[in-house]
């Protein structure tokens, strides 16, 4: 964590306005980034980006719905016209929606597909088409989850949009290896932020899931966020096309 | 030995490539260092070397593989200066097909890489867990999770094994304040490797063919991986195997 980049550092965070995308947005000013905080919400896209401002780095609210595909490149070009090429993505937009395969409507599955899949996919292509195009080296971090390869009972839909971000920044690793981005995944297990407040709030279910978690007790969004930063740091260079965990023991697993 | 009040690691295998760059790693961010090494002119020059750049370290003559001597020289040094990280690097690796494998080539790479892990982790595990804090850091492979390319079927089992105790380990004692996690790097270019016996050339042909990024990784980049695993930044990774490969697994 300590390798001193000397250049402008410029990073696009999707789902910046809470949880861990707005964790990681406020450490990554800490370390010295400027960073675009991209969030559907305008209200709380700007209240982060005030809070990166606060803390002294420059940075641009972007009001972006990461599922919209042509708006990519347009929330992208809008980022780097207020703050400068962008080196570093982390993809944090992000949906939990539970329920048995066999009744989800379709909708939904699309929705939690077209969200943690396929926003992840287009955020992260819009900013390697820029970044190819003048030849610019950039670190990427999707955000998956544990549940990207442990099933949990009643989250096909959920499970399956994030083992598909994991085995896509394995493939978006090994297509953008050569043109110097590198792309991984972290993979938090359950963290305590508004989207787990259903689960963890509830005494019995807080109960259930921390007697599966080895450390047993829940992450702070900081933790991911540690996690995070170090990627996107010079200090990972040779780290690419992995998963990393940060669950406090859950999966035990590379 | 010089007073003083920091964090201590130990590192294992510390005279070769990988160790010594981990060791450094670790002395840049203000631990003392104990460098361990079987031999001691070795391990005593490479001490020797982080004293004259400033920073503060000891060396350790230590074979991994003789119990008395790591419970010894373990309760010895923590007595003195509680051990904050311990780093499992000391391994050995080699070439051998399994149809001309003697037992005792397979003896060796198992009584180094998955007992001398074990011990190196149990002896430092309790002294660290009396405490409630530390960390470990074992040097597995990505052999751990793939067959090498040529063949090395004895190494590459003791690998997997050194990732399962890791990740053993790290669900353990996760409740006890020590942290155990791995590395995993890919082809490095280090004495070890050259070793194995490929030329000049064929490193730089396996890099270009089979390595994603296009070059072989320095051990200053996989230091940088042991010195995150044990630093507060991963307070919440345990029993995890963080692989630094250059997209070789991906």
């Amino acid at each position: 964590m300590s390798v001193a980049d000397p250049g402008r550092r410029v990073a696009f965070v999707t789902g910046a306005g809470r949880g861990i995308g707005r964790s990681v947005t406020l450490l990554l000013a800490s370390h010295g980034w400027d960073v675009a905080c991209a969030d559907r919400d305008a209200g709380e896209a700007a209240a982060t980006a005030g809070l990166v401002a606060a803390a002294g780095r420059r940075s641009a609210a972007v009001i972006h719905e990461v599922t919209d595909a042509p708006e990519a490149d347009t929330a992208v070009a809008f980022a780097e016209s207020e703050l400068g090429p962008i080196t570093g993505v982390v993809t944090c937009a992000g949906v939990e929606i539970t329920g048995p395969a066999t009744e989800l409507p379709e909708r939904v599955v699309r929705t939690v597909v077209d969200v943690n899949l396929l926003g992840s996919f287009w955020t992260a292509a819009a900013v390697a088409r820029s970044a190819q195009a003048d030849d610019r080296e950039a670190a990427m971090v999707l955000v998956a989850s544990v549940n990207g390869r442990t099933a949990f009972p009643g989250q096909a839909a959920y499970t399956a949009s994030k083992g598909g971000v994991i085995a896509l920044a394995s493939a978006l690793a090994v297509d953008w290896a050569p043109s110097g981005i590198r792309v991984n995944a972290v993979a938090p297990g359950v963290t305590d932020t508004a989207m787990s407040a259903g689960s963890l709030g509830d005494p019995e279910k807080r109960a259930a899931l921390l007697a599966r978690i080895p450390m047993a007790r829940p992450a702070q969004p900081e933790e991911i966020a540690e996690a995070v930063a170090f990627l996107l740091s010079p200090a990972a260079s040779y780290i690419t096309g992995i998963t990393l965990p940060v669950d406090g023991g859950w999966s035990s697993r590379a | 030995m010089p007073e003083h009040d920091l964090p201590t690691a130990l590192v294992t295998g510390a005279a070769g490539g990988l160790g010594f760059s981990i060791a450094r790693r670790l002395a840049e961010r203000g631990d003392h260092v104990v460098v361990a090494d079987l031999g001691e002119d070795a391990s005593a020059a490479r001490a020797d070397e982080l004293r004259s750049a400033g920073f503060s370290a000891e060396h350790r003559v230590l074979d991994v593989t003789d119990e008395e001597q790591v419970v010894a020289a373990i309760a010895e040094i923590d007595s003195r200066t509680p051990l904050s990280t311990v780093v499992n690097n000391a391994g050995v690796a080699f070439s051998s097909p399994l149809l001309e494998t003697p037992m005792s080539r397979f003896d060796l790479l198992f009584s180094v890489n998955v007992r001398g892990t074990f011990l190196v982790m149990r002896e430092a595990a309790r002294a660290m867990t009396s405490r409630g804090a530390g960390s470990i850091v074992n040097i597995c492979s990505t052999s751990s999770f793939t067959a090498s390319t040529g063949p090395m079927i004895a190494y590459d089992a003791s690998k997997g094994a050194a990732a399962m105790m890791t990740r053993a380990a790290g669900r353990e004692l996760a409740r006890t304040g020590v942290r155990v996690n791995g590395l995993a790097p890919g082809t490095m270019d280090t004495p070890l490797v050259r070793g194995l016996g490929s030329s000049d050339d064929e490193l730089a042909q396996l890099a270009a063919a089979r390595i994603p990024v296009g070059r072989l990784g320095g051990t200053d980049e996989v230091a940088e991986g042991a010195a995150w695993l044990s630093s507060p930044a991963a307070s919440y990774v345990v029993g995890h195997i963080l692989v630094i490969d250059g997209g070789w697994l991906a």
